[in-house]
């Protein structure tokens, strides 16, 4: 053999170990075994179906713990507060985020979107639809989750009926009570609003407030919801309640759906990652007679809610590389098109502009229509506890047992207590709301 | 027994394990309980230091609705089941302290419930009671009644809870109280009959004098196991809807495992000890002077 071709042979393998390693393939996680804590949904059925295929490709292996929604945050707080360990991958509600990542319980990605070694460039970060990547893992410059399924609440509506009352779905509240009025007869409710205590009910007052212009907190953490446009806002919801059915106060997400599943209801508010279950013929009375739009709003404007869940790794992981891969793996741009023409939901943009996606998910147009004006819930230290406070107050104000502005006085006064003895200086604005 | 001087280090050494077991696994925690009742805090932000406050916690705790809307749900619950259980439970033992056919097997059944895991209980029960799919709707729908949401109305909810408990812990009540009815003597039974006093009179005067004592135990055990319910509303309920079966359990499960607030959890489960220590002195009182 010449020199010169040695010297090719010689370059050509050290070209190839250099272009590996920048490509990340070089990370070798074979035996590691990951444990990750995911809420119990379809998503989590879609994700265990892809881990035959990581375990071959990276041979560790990975099981899943899975928690409703109602024990999952005490379940996975408990492992971070004694260190355990327990978990590697952890899927939350990105509601979660300021209390996870401000109590160190959850890796900072940067530290391997930023290692050539361990990045592969084909999860390709520039596509994730930046605001929903910034609301689910953004805290304080660090990125703390990546969208593991994106969620809009949208107006979801029977067409049949509307178009049979000749009426536009609606754009205002106003015009959702006068559709509601004229809908509601026999057997079918002109709407329904998921209004359980505790994350429906805040989940459907949020484009009220927001549409009126209001808000939760001040930068100081000042309740300012109990100002005009909070009390204009929850006006507005209890004079929707005439329209929906009887006990709406005790319905979750769960009951509203069935609800429209069963063809009782005109109008419902809904997440849409629950719509493909309006699509099934085996499930729901209304295939083929749904329309869908963004929530009203005000004349001033119609502001979405957005939720949804992200994953993350777990500060006391052992195994974070591994978790990385994991993830990049669930998520990567294959993964999550295949997921979405299943059913699923993804806030990739090209997820989300696929025409192969809109085909199967018709209201994919109104979610990137929603995409241009939405807020994302409080990202606060305790939200479990205000949210919960709130929502029970709502609740009275809604059953008439206080009225709105002394009721929601009360509940700023609470919230403004609960704020303080997290760390929150509300005071710097003012003092503590009377009722 | 008084033990001889010479004897003394002995016996201190030969109960020092037990001393030692019970300060671990007793006093300490309820040293650290009472540690953390005065001070704030946050076990799921380690970065805000713990810090004493004093009896703010006890001062808060009077101001909470939360509080007072689970203390009154724990002693309706409690009052209601506590009754319930003990005159069924009287009824019943009453019944099967005479000889009637299939006696045995009859106790046998009745004492299923009270063995079963209150867990598997509460899951048994959400799927009777589920709106949806359970039994009870569906024979609700053959006599042409409404599908009810036993546990999503907050006007249901807790007698649901109630009836459970009941099913549970009746079989308790029977046990103890025919037990007590069984160690009965003849003599006062029979001297009645010859008097001429009527079934009722017999009850009233004699049975139910003969039988406080066994009545104040059961009683006593039922009110301090209804007092601290919690698995059976935590898979039933988790203490919703709202707060409508939210008891002191509950709330004190809350407030230390979801928003980890450890220092008024502390609070809160020292003001839930000094009751039920209240209400125990009371029965044992009354015990003691009947």
């Amino acid at each position: 053999m010449s020199k010169v071709k040695v010297g090719i042979v010689i370059s050509t393998i050290f070209s190839l170990i250099i272009m590996s390693s920048l490509c990340g393939a070089e990370v070798s996680i074979k035996g590691v075994k990951l444990v990750g804590s995911f809420h119990t949904s379809p998503t989590t059925e879609a994700i265990k179906k892809m881990i035959p295929a990581f375990e071959a490709k990276y041979g560790a292996k990975v099981s899943i713990v899975e928690e409703t929604y109602a024990t999952m945050h005490e379940r996975q707080m408990s492992e971070f507060i004694a260190h355990t360990g327990a978990y590697d991958v952890i899927e939350y509600p990105y509601q979660w985020l300021a209390e996870y990542a401000s109590g160190g319980h959850v890796a900072n990605l940067y530290d391997f979107i930023n290692d050539p070694e361990v990045y592969d460039p084909a999860f390709d970060m520039d596509d994730w639809i930046k605001p929903v990547l910034l609301t689910y893992g953004d805290w304080e410059g660090g990125l703390y989750a990546i969208p593991n399924k994106f969620d809009i609440y949208i107006g979801v509506f029977r067409k049949d009926l509307y178009e049979n009352a000749g009426i536009n779905p609606p754009a205002t509240w106003r015009e959702l009570r006068v559709a509601s009025e004229k809908l509601t007869s026999g057997d079918i409710y002109g709407l329904a609003i998921p209004l359980k205590v505790d994350d429906p009910m805040m989940c459907s007052f949020h484009p009220f407030l927001w549409s009126y212009g209001g808000d939760y907190f001040d930068d100081n953490k000042y309740p300012i919801f109990n100002t005009e446009s909070g009390v204009a806002a929850i006006k507005t919801l209890k004079s929707l309640l005439p329209y929906m059915p009887e006990g709406i106060l005790n319905w979750g997400y769960d009951e509203v759906q069935t609800a429209m599943q069963q063809g009782k209801i005109a109008y419902m508010l809904q997440w849409h990652a629950f719509l493909p279950g309006l699509q099934d013929p085996e499930t729901s009375k209304v295939v083929g007679k749904i329309g869908y739009d963004l929530s009203p709003g005000t004349p001033l404007c119609r502001i979405q809610s957005l939720g949804g869940w992200a994953v993350g790794i777990a500060a006391d992981s052992r195994h974070k590389v591994a978790a990385w891969k994991f993830i990049e793996f669930i998520q990567s741009k294959e993964n999550a098109l295949k997921f979405a023409l299943g059913g699923g939901s993804s806030a990739r943009r090209s997820v989300l502009t696929n025409p192969k996606v809109t085909e199967v998910q018709p209201w994919t147009p109104v979610l990137l229509k929603a995409l241009e004006n939405s807020h994302g819930r409080p990202r606060i230290l305790n939200w479990m506890e205000v949210q919960h406070t709130i929502a029970t107050g709502f609740n009275d104000i809604l059953l008439g047992k206080i009225d709105p502005e002394k009721g929601l006085n009360k509940i700023a006064a609470k919230v403004y207590e609960e704020m303080q003895r997290v760390g929150y200086h509300p005071e710097e604005t003012g003092p503590k709301p009377k009722y | 027994m008084i033990c001889r001087k010479e004897e003394k280090p002995l016996a201190y050494l030969l109960i020092l394990p037990a001393t030692i077991i019970l300060g671990v696994l007793t006093l300490y925690p309820f040293g650290f309980m009472i540690y953390l009742s005065v001070h704030r805090w946050k076990a799921s932000l380690s970065y805000i230091p713990k810090s004493f406050v004093g009896l703010s916690h006890f001062v808060r705790l009077f101001q909470d609705e939360f509080f007072w809307s689970a203390m009154s749900v724990t002693f309706r619950f409690l009052v209601f089941v506590v009754l319930i259980e003990f005159f069924l439970g009287l009824f019943l033992a009453l019944i099967l302290s005479r000889e009637i056919k299939g006696r045995n097997l009859i106790r046998s059944l009745f004492l299923l419930p009270m063995m079963l895991a209150p867990v598997v209980v509460g899951l048994i029960w959400r799927f009777i009671l589920n709106d949806e799919v359970g039994i009870l709707n569906y024979f609700f729908s053959l006599i042409h009644l409404p599908p009810q949401s036993w546990l999503g109305d907050v006007n249901t909810a807790l007698g649901a809870i109630m009836l459970v408990d009941v099913w549970q812990w009746t079989p308790f009540m029977i046990l103890v109280l025919l037990a007590g009815l069984q160690s009965l003597p003849d003599e006062p039974f029979e001297a009645a009959k010859i008097d001429g006093a009527s079934a009722w009179q017999t009850f009233k005067f004699i049975t139910i004098p003969l039988l406080k004592p066994a009545i104040l135990i059961a009683l006593l055990f039922r009110t301090i196991d209804a007092y601290r319910i919690f698995d059976i509303i935590y898979v039933m309920t988790y203490g919703g809807p709202k707060t409508s079966t939210e008891t002191l359990s509950l709330y004190v499960y809350r407030n230390g495992f979801r928003h980890y607030d450890m220092g008024y959890t502390a609070a809160l489960s020292l003001v839930m000890l000094v009751i039920i220590i209240a209400i125990s002195q009371g029965y044992i009182k009354f015990m003691v002077k009947e």
